[in-house]
């Protein structure tokens, strides 16, 4: 009963509004009289020659106009990437290079910190000296 | 624009619009006096006042003019058709520039305003309906309250009888978005109807 109701008064409302609609327009006799405005080609004319005007000598203009708002706003978000990436490369702990003093442990103490501490290549002098102080050690 | 030669009366829209792209000014204006009555026509759908129905016509027209070129390239539909095209997208645009700049209440509404919408919204029997006459103004004031988009479809489905189809071609929109938007566009009319019972 009241979906019924209910339905009466959408129709009703829809009814109502296809009125409305139609009342709100313009009637083909006005239409008509608004249509014959004086001068009205003639305002198209010359709006269409000023536009043209704008499309041929403005085209550079236009270009600039764009590129005067753009090119600053590119620039400020180049930095702004630069600024941040070089923030996160920054705080990030950088993968260990290969290093000849971790390689050897130059860093620890004790025996291996004396035998590998030298870095450069032991010299022939150096081996033969190593090795005849080894043999008068041996020769005691 | 310089007049190249002049074309007889009875050429078709599409000979005058190759005229038109060739650089014939006259062409133009024959176009011009076939279209601008429909044109008019068609702002007088959504406005009421002559100022705005003659920049609906100018700018209709620059469109069309500017846009001829691809038009006789593309050969898809009648130039009639494609200039109401040019005609309802303009009004809509200008719809939606107006519902942004101000936007309209309910409390706008005088009551002799209020009165006359109860009268034609009440349980006054279906036949007292038909003879309810009303003001363009009110009605005007009335579709203000909706969306640009529930006005242009509401208008294309009970003003011009336009299908579901034909509104989706004529606007470039999608068949369910045209569904869609008419059924809001009713539900809000009614919803809105409702608030003056």
């Amino acid at each position: 009963m009241t979906q019924g109701k209910d339905s009466i008064s959408r129709e009703r409302l829809d009814h109502a509004g296809r009125i409305i609609t139609k009342a709100s327009i313009l009637s083909g006799q006005e239409a008509s009289e608004i249509a014959a405005a004086p001068f009205l080609f003639a305002r198209i004319q010359a709006r269409i020659a000023g536009e043209g005007q704008f499309l041929d000598a403005g085209l550079w203009m236009a270009f600039w106009s764009i590129s005067k708002r753009a090119i600053p706003a590119m620039m400020i978000v180049a930095a702004l990437s630069f600024g941040l990436s070089l923030y996160f490369t920054g705080n990030k702990s950088q993968p260990p290079a290969f290093s000849v003093d971790a390689y050897l442990g130059t860093n620890e103490s004790g025996v291996e910190n004396l035998v590998f501490a030298e870095k450069r290549p032991l010299t022939r002098d150096e081996v033969l000296a190593t090795i005849i102080s080894s043999d008068r050690e041996l020769g005691r | 624009m310089e007049p190249t030669h002049d074309p007889s009366n009875e050429s078709s829209d599409a000979d005058l619009v190759t005229e038109v792209v060739k650089g014939d000014a006259t062409s133009f204006e024959q176009l011009f006096e076939r279209h601008r009555q429909r044109v008019a026509l068609i702002a007088g759908r959504f406005f009421q006042h002559s100022p705005q129905i003659e920049e609906i016509v100018q700018e209709t027209f620059i469109k069309a003019y500017f846009g001829l070129a691809n038009f006789s390239q593309s050969k898809a539909n009648s130039f009639a058709h494609w200039l109401a095209r040019i005609a309802f997208n303009n009004c809509y645009d200008e719809l939606r520039r107006q519902s942004r700049s101000r936007k309209w209440m309910l409390t706008d509404f005088v009551e002799v305003e209020r009165q006359q919408l109860r009268s034609l919204t009440g349980d006054v029997g279906a036949t007292t309906l038909e003879s309810t006459t009303i003001n363009r103004d009110l009605a005007h004031k009335l579709l203000r309250l909706l969306s640009a988009e529930d006005r242009l479809v509401l208008v294309l489905l009970d003003v011009e009888g336009l299908s579901v189809a034909e509104i989706a071609q004529l606007m470039g929109w999608s068949l369910p978005k045209v569904k869609i938007r008419a059924f809001r566009a009713r539900t809000d009319l009614r919803r809105l109807l409702k608030k003056f019972l």
